[in-house]
């Protein structure tokens, strides 16, 4: 029953459908506008994404009678929303244009910690890989590519958790 | 036969103890909080039998007992205290102890 109730509570297909989804929308932004665009976009789609998710989260438990604290998670995601925008702003060149999905790829370990969840884990690695690999490579605007893969690689893993979760009750 | 001194029989908390407080605290332990109809279906439980042994966890103070009105509807949230969990983590150590040492 102490199971059951852990693995009602570490629920977390949404945020990752929710945010990958946004991440892949962000790909044309950063290849057609610049620096003040693309966060301009975040600090729209960070916020409603962010009150899209606790709401969901508040009604989820408010259905189903229990719940948890949320405040580590929205401590560590309002860290990486202010890592999104400060990092760029430290940086200059390629490296500014993917630099933020370190500190994604950062966040989901700290949430991958925080649900003891493997696949969770496994994505926030995966997502750190990415931007490192198109620095490695010869691409001379790395942003948008790394915006796509890691908003697909996001999105899939939510709808691949939602699957999961829903045939597991 | 009697536990005596550091035996791990001596540990086990009488009020934590029971299987339905044992559950209940189980449950909360994984929980910031969760309504009365939540442990009364997990755990299978009676309403009767489920207040009667949430009040023994509030008299000990284990766990702190929230009714408000949600919706025109009355709730009943229930939330483990920090002595509740406390107390909940020394019986599961006793309980592995015993365990260790004598199976």
């Amino acid at each position: 029953m102490a199971r059951r109730t852990q693995s009602l509570l570490r629920s977390f297909w949404f945020p990752l459908v929710v945010f990958g989804t946004l991440t892949l929308l962000s790909a044309p932004v950063a290849a057609l506008g610049g620096g003040t665009v693309i966060a301009f976009y975040w600090a729209v789609a960070g916020t409603t994404g962010g009150a899209l998710v606790g709401w969901y989260y508040h009604a989820r438990e408010e259905r189903l009678g229990v719940s948890r604290s949320g405040l580590p998670f929205i401590v560590t995601g309002s860290l990486l929303f202010v890592a999104a925008f400060v990092l760029p702003a430290t940086t200059s060149g390629r490296l500014q244009e993917v630099i933020s999905a370190f500190a994604v790829g950062g966040a989901y370990l700290i949430f991958a910690w925080l649900d003891r969840s493997v696949v969770l884990a496994a994505l926030g690695m995966a997502v750190a890989v990415v931007p490192a690999v198109a620095l490695a490579s010869s691409l001379e605007h790395p942003g948008p590519v790394v915006a796509a893969t890691t908003g697909l690689a996001i999105l899939v893993t939510g709808l691949a958790v939602r699957r999961t979760e829903q045939h597991g009750r | 036969m009697t536990a005596t001194g550091d035996h791990p029989l001596r540990r086990l908390d009488d009020v934590v103890h029971q299987r339905v407080r044992l559950g209940i605290l189980a449950v909360l332990g994984e929980a910031d909080r969760a309504e009365f109809t939540y442990l009364r279906q997990a755990l299978e439980l009676t309403d009767g039998n489920l207040s009667r042994h949430l009040g023994v966890l509030e008299q000990a103070g284990y766990v702190e007992i929230r009714k408000a009105f949600e919706d025109r509807k009355p709730r009943t949230w229930v939330h483990a205290t920090r002595s509740g969990r406390a107390a909940l983590a020394s019986e599961v150590a006793a309980l592995r102890e015993l365990l260790r040492d004598h199976v």
